[in-house]
């Protein structure tokens, strides 16, 4: 084996330790429960959100793309960028408060309660299986394509290594390698890619001298419409690319996990805003380095592994493996978590609501790794004989959310009318669309971006379906009426309400409401 | 400018600073409803 | 009502008021009065055998109204009180459905966060049922109605109603 294999290993057994040594000092103790883990300074949260967004999609897929197609690329990042300002700022206050009303934890749940549906829920769940799988996938094809570099073998049987390790990981330290291994992580990959921008930069002279040496090899790469103007005025695609990451998040199936701390703590704050800078910054760099590679690495074979070669090309051996192995730990533990969620929602969404009803936990368990090694059995497959790009099962994952979820969250607060049928029509109309779209490649003879079709189609259903069935019900409209009206609270205040206590302020408020009518029974 | 083409630059470099802008605005719109709340 | 378990508070209503002012300067906020939230504990012996073992102790709450549940870091501490009526709203689930909920609620998680080969071992220890204690506060600003929000006095964290 390679001296890169052997850092690897190396560098899985440190982080191992660091768990193990970790989880061994909470369970010394007798008071302190597992699992229960409090929660961690803000710096570590967001370096732990960080590490799961940095993983496959940014250190291969993002500057593939920039390597293949010039700036035209951007757009991707500029809808990025731009996506989670207007999110926070426009659509999630008043649905922040309308979920407060509703005390839902999660923004499924909160779909449900709002559109008064359980189908919404189990759409939603299914539509959340499409996009798990299809970026577990993606962590599959990255993990090959770093196992091959560390190793030396070939990509077929780095597949097969990598995801070995994948299961050996998953198995031995899935437990232990939470929270402080991320942070070490987070702080190798932020180094890494900082210190690749950095030399790399100074390395082509700057922006201008990288644009000056792009137009010298082709100068459709400076174009706004792609390599070779393969996109010329197709606002269609343009608008797609802008749009999909940017409003995809939404859709994240966040499966929330509540604590209850029995001691005081000091509530945590600043994590938001540390990582929305974070976000700023990264979000253009794998971009960057894509162009940066046209002209460093002319001769490069494989477009996604610029940031690889770069980092071989610029750092001595020993850095370069270290990222390599970060980034391939990384996408170890976003694939295992991501193939976890997806067997979860499906035994308990799928088939304990509809198949059996009564299954006991070991049934349920037995489904839920049946489903995760067959699709990891697909998923191996789907990577060896036609992998498709890194990037290609982003852009498929994030658009079949986006799709699904966008048209009912704007919905659900800007529309009196919207209800259950009109939630079910446009996530189901939104996602088929994009998963048609993108298998019989419609964008290449209609030019329109996936994204955009499955968003239009989408908006359709919501009209239509909503002009059928149920109306929603008077709770629900009063509550739609009580989050329209101006905030009350100051904005810091308001930003450090506990979200988690919403099912407890519900039951309270009614509790409260109970008992003033009982006393103005018993005086009247 | 950069040395990129007229149509890129002005296509993709302002965007940036529109977001940036626009995060100003709102927080100065928030802002400002904060305050008129506060001096009622 | 009679004597029960509950914890007691560690944030008094001074500590609330000065805790929320943080925020909030030009609000008036009076502290109206101490509510207890029923909770059921759940404490399971937990044993994972995979590469590397794992044994300890974990728990869990459930929601004794809406049937949540919640993972918890430490074991708390009770004390014995009487609370009056008006003070508690009225369990609605009871504790076999809880012990239900509760046990699918550590299962799911232990099988999360240990992965997928070997199937957690859970065993009940104890099942208690608490009262938690949460300030009602009341929110007042010029011309605009009062509102009111519930303050936990253990961790300070807060929720408008």
């Amino acid at each position: 084996m390679s001296m890169d294999g052997v850092i690897f290993i190396t560098y899985i057994a440190v982080l191992l330790v660091i768990g193990l040594w970790f989880s061994r000092k909470s369970s010394e103790s007798t008071e302190n429960y597992l699992l229960g883990g409090r929660s961690l300074g803000p710096a570590v949260t967001a370096m732990t959100m960080q590490t799961t967004a940095m993983s496959g999609y940014m250190f291969m897929g993002a500057p593939a793309l920039a390597f293949k197609y010039g700036w035209y690329a951007l757009w991707y990042a500029i809808g990025d960028a731009g996506g989670s300002i207007i999110n926070l700022s426009v659509l999630g206050k008043r649905m922040r408060r309308m979920s407060e009303l509703l005390g839902a934890l999660s923004p499924i749940e909160y779909l449900e309660k709002r559109f008064e549906s359980a189908s919404v829920r189990v759409i939603g769940s299914i539509i959340a299986i499409v996009f798990l799988f299809a970026y577990v996938c993606a962590q599959f094809i990255a993990a090959g394509k770093a196992m091959a570099t560390l190793t030396g073998f070939p990509y077929e049987l780095s597949l097969v290594i990598g995801i070995s390790v994948i299961i050996i990981y998953t198995v031995a330290g899935g437990y232990l390698a939470v929270a402080y291994t991320s942070f070490v992580q987070g702080i190798i990959m932020v180094t890494g890619v900082v210190g690749i921008g950095f030399l790399a930069y100074f390395h082509v002279g700057g922006i201008s001298g990288l644009n000056t040496a792009l137009a010298q090899i082709d100068p459709t790469y400076l174009s706004i419409w792609g390599k070779d103007l393969a996109f010329y005025g197709q606002w269609g695609v343009v608008l797609g690319a802008i749009l999909i990451f940017g409003i995809g998040y939404m859709g994240l199936p966040h499966v929330v996990v509540r604590h209850m701390s029995m001691q005081s703590t000091k509530t945590v704050k600043g994590a938001i805003l540390i990582s929305a800078i974070w976000n700023q910054f990264f979000i253009y760099v794998p971009y960057i380095l894509g162009l940066i590679g046209i002209i460093l690495l002319p001769n490069l074979a494989d477009p996604e592994m610029v940031i690889t070669e770069l980092a071989y090309t610029l750092f001595p051996g020993f850095f370069a493996a270290l990222l390599l192995s970060a980034v391939m730990s990384a996408v170890m533990s976003t694939a295992d978590s991501l193939l976890m969620q997806a067997g979860t929602i499906l035994s308990r969404d799928v088939y304990q609501r509809f198949i059996n009803k009564n299954a006991s936990q070991k049934t349920t368990v037995l489904v839920s790794r049946l489903c995760i090694l067959g699709g990891g059995l697909v998923g191996i497959a789907v990577a060896i004989y036609e992998p498709p790009s890194i990037f290609g099962l982003a852009v498929f994952a994030f658009g079949t959310l986006g799709n699904s979820f966008l048209v009912p969250y704007v919905a659900s607060v800007y529309s009196k009318k919207a209800n259950a049928l009109g939630c079910l029509c446009a996530m189901i109309g939104g996602a088929m669309t994009n998963i048609i779209w993108t298998s019989m490649e419609l964008e290449t003879i209609t030019a329109v971006h996936p994204f955009l079709a499955g968003l239009t189609v989408s908006l359709i259903g919501m009209i239509i379906g909503s002009r059928f069935g149920r109306k929603p019900s008077q709770p629900i409209l009063n509550i739609f009426e009580q989050s329209t009206n101006k905030r009350f609270f100051s904005k810091e205040f308001d930003q450090n309400i506990a979200r988690s206590l919403a099912p407890e302020a519900k039951n309270i408020s009614s509790f409260l409401s109970q008992e003033t009518d009982r006393h103005s029974g018993i005086y009247s | 400018m950069f040395n990129l083409p007229a149509e890129t630059f002005w296509w993709l470099v302002p965007w940036p600073f529109i977001w940036v802008g626009l995060a100003l605005v709102l927080y100065v719109k928030l802002k400002r409803e904060d305050e008129k709340e506060n001096d009622r | 009502m009679s004597g029960v378990l509950m914890q007691e508070p560690v944030y008094g209503e001074q500590d609330v008021l000065r805790g929320l002012q943080q925020y909030e300067k030009q609000a008036k906020m009076n502290v109206r009065k101490l509510i207890f939230y029923p909770y059921y504990l759940f404490e399971y012996e937990l044993g994972i055998r995979s590469l590397l073992k794992l044994k300890g102790k974990t728990a869990c709450t459930i929601d004794a109204l809406s049937g949540y549940g919640a993972l918890i870091d430490v074991q708390p501490e009770f004390s014995h009180r009487q609370i009056e009526a008006g003070q508690a709203p009225a369990i609605q689930i009871d504790e076999d459905e809880a012990r239900e909920a509760a046990g699918q609620f550590i299962f799911e998680n232990a099988m999360s966060k240990t992965k997928f080969v070997t199937v957690p071992d859970i065993q009940l220890l104890t099942s208690t049922l608490f009262y938690r204690p949460f300030w009602l506060v009341e929110y007042r600003l010029e011309a605009y109605e009062p509102k009111s929000l519930i303050v936990d006095a253990i961790s300070g964290s807060y929720h408008p109603l």
